[in-house]
């Protein structure tokens, strides 16, 4: 079950997301860098990792991860991965957003 | 309609995002599922090729042990064809069956040998000892009769499948989807009000949206199907005299 989910529009839409991750890692105050131990990885319904493809701008801020989502494909339903490892404990949380790309029904109720 | 389409109304009609994408995509291969459960559709043709194996009587159907057919989505038979590809024009002729071997057993004996002119389907060991399907430790295999083919004859098996729905959820390559989508819904949203809202007294509304012998979609289905299914025979009526009237009354057609 995802942590949250998100409608894009595959209209050259582009949103920023964040993740804080404070309340998972109670005994760190800050995460490791992207790269270092940090993730951001976004796989398309069939399995493939798309991240070079859908994902921009990946920072670290704190106990934050966070990464903009653009260039998706109509119908198309990611499963992106935010991994926080901890920089003092190295403990790992793994938060996980479902991605809807929809052009029509973007918005909810 | 894409798969993901057909996810969102699902999701619609049981309440948005109260199934996880787990739920969904078990309640959309279970949706599948009990279309195909209830009839051999053209969409499940397949064809298998393989060859038999000289003095080799059983062929495992859905492993590929032992020269076995390996497979796995093995739902129904349609026909096996032989072929003896050492001819200088080879033909392919129907292999009788599937014949119970209680009875095909006794035309044969064990040390027959030639050109497979019946089998059996059963669940067998490789000695082709019948087996309670209940508790059969074997997959289910073809027996050729006689029970040692002499050459390593070309087989073919057309048969029907299980199939499944494409991952991609932007795909729309599925027979289901592009021709029957409503039939999926409906058995998808109805597998979705049983397992998650527990309300199996709205879920039976879409299940006879499905099933209604009137206006149902698996009415619909089975009716398309018997046309593609007879798309290549020749039916033989009388246009005139005293048998004319045959020409309505099922039961009474004769086919090539």
């Amino acid at each position: 079950m995802a942590h949250d989910i998100l409608y894009v529009n595959s209209q050259s839409e582009l949103q920023p997301y964040i993740f804080n991750f404070a309340e998972d890692l109670p005994d760190d105050t800050s995460l490791s860098d992207i790269g270092s131990g940090s993730t951001i990885t976004a796989y398309s319904s069939a399995g493939t990792d798309v991240s070079a493809t859908i994902l921009s701008s990946k920072t670290r801020t704190n106990m934050t991860l966070t990464v903009k989502i653009g260039a998706v494909t109509d119908f198309e339903e990611y499963r992106i991965e935010f991994v926080g490892k901890g920089a003092t404990t190295a403990n790992i949380f793994t938060k996980v957003l479902e991605v809807r790309a929809r052009k029509t029904i973007q918005g909810g109720f | 309609m894409k798969v993901a389409e057909v996810r969102d109304v699902v999701r619609d009609n049981v309440g948005r995002d109260k199934a996880s994408p787990h739920m969904l995509e078990w309640a959309l291969a279970q949706g599948l599922r009990e279309i195909e459960k209830t009839g051999n559709y053209y969409w499940m043709r397949a064809v298998k090729t393989w060859s038999a194996v000289v003095n080799q009587q059983s062929y495992s159907i859905t492993t590929s042990s032992s020269s076995g057919l390996n497979i796995p989505s093995y739902k129904d038979t349609r026909i096996l064809l032989v072929s003896d590809q050492t001819l200088t024009n080879p033909d392919w002729d129907e292999v009788f069956g599937p014949i119970d071997m209680e009875e095909i057993g006794l035309q044969f004996a064990d040390t027959s040998d030639g050109m497979p002119v019946v089998w059996s389907l059963d669940e067998s060991t490789t000695t082709a000892t019948l087996e309670d399907p209940n508790t059969a430790a074997t997959s289910p295999s073809i027996l050729l009769y006689p029970p040692k083919p002499d050459k390593t004859y070309s087989m073919r098996l057309h048969y029907f499948q299980w199939t499944t729905l494409p991952v991609a959820t932007t795909s729309a390559a599925h027979e289901v989807l592009l021709r029957w989508p409503e039939a999926l819904i409906y058995l998808a949203t109805e597998a979705l009000l049983t397992s998650i809202t527990k309300d199996p007294q709205f879920a039976t509304v879409w299940r006879q949206r499905f099933s209604d012998p009137k206006e149902g979609e698996k009415r619909k289905i089975i009716r398309y199907n018997r046309d593609r299914q007879q798309d290549s025979r020749i039916e033989f009526r009388p246009v005139r005299g005293g048998l004319a009237q045959r020409r309505s009354r099922r039961g009474r057609e004769i086919w090539l």
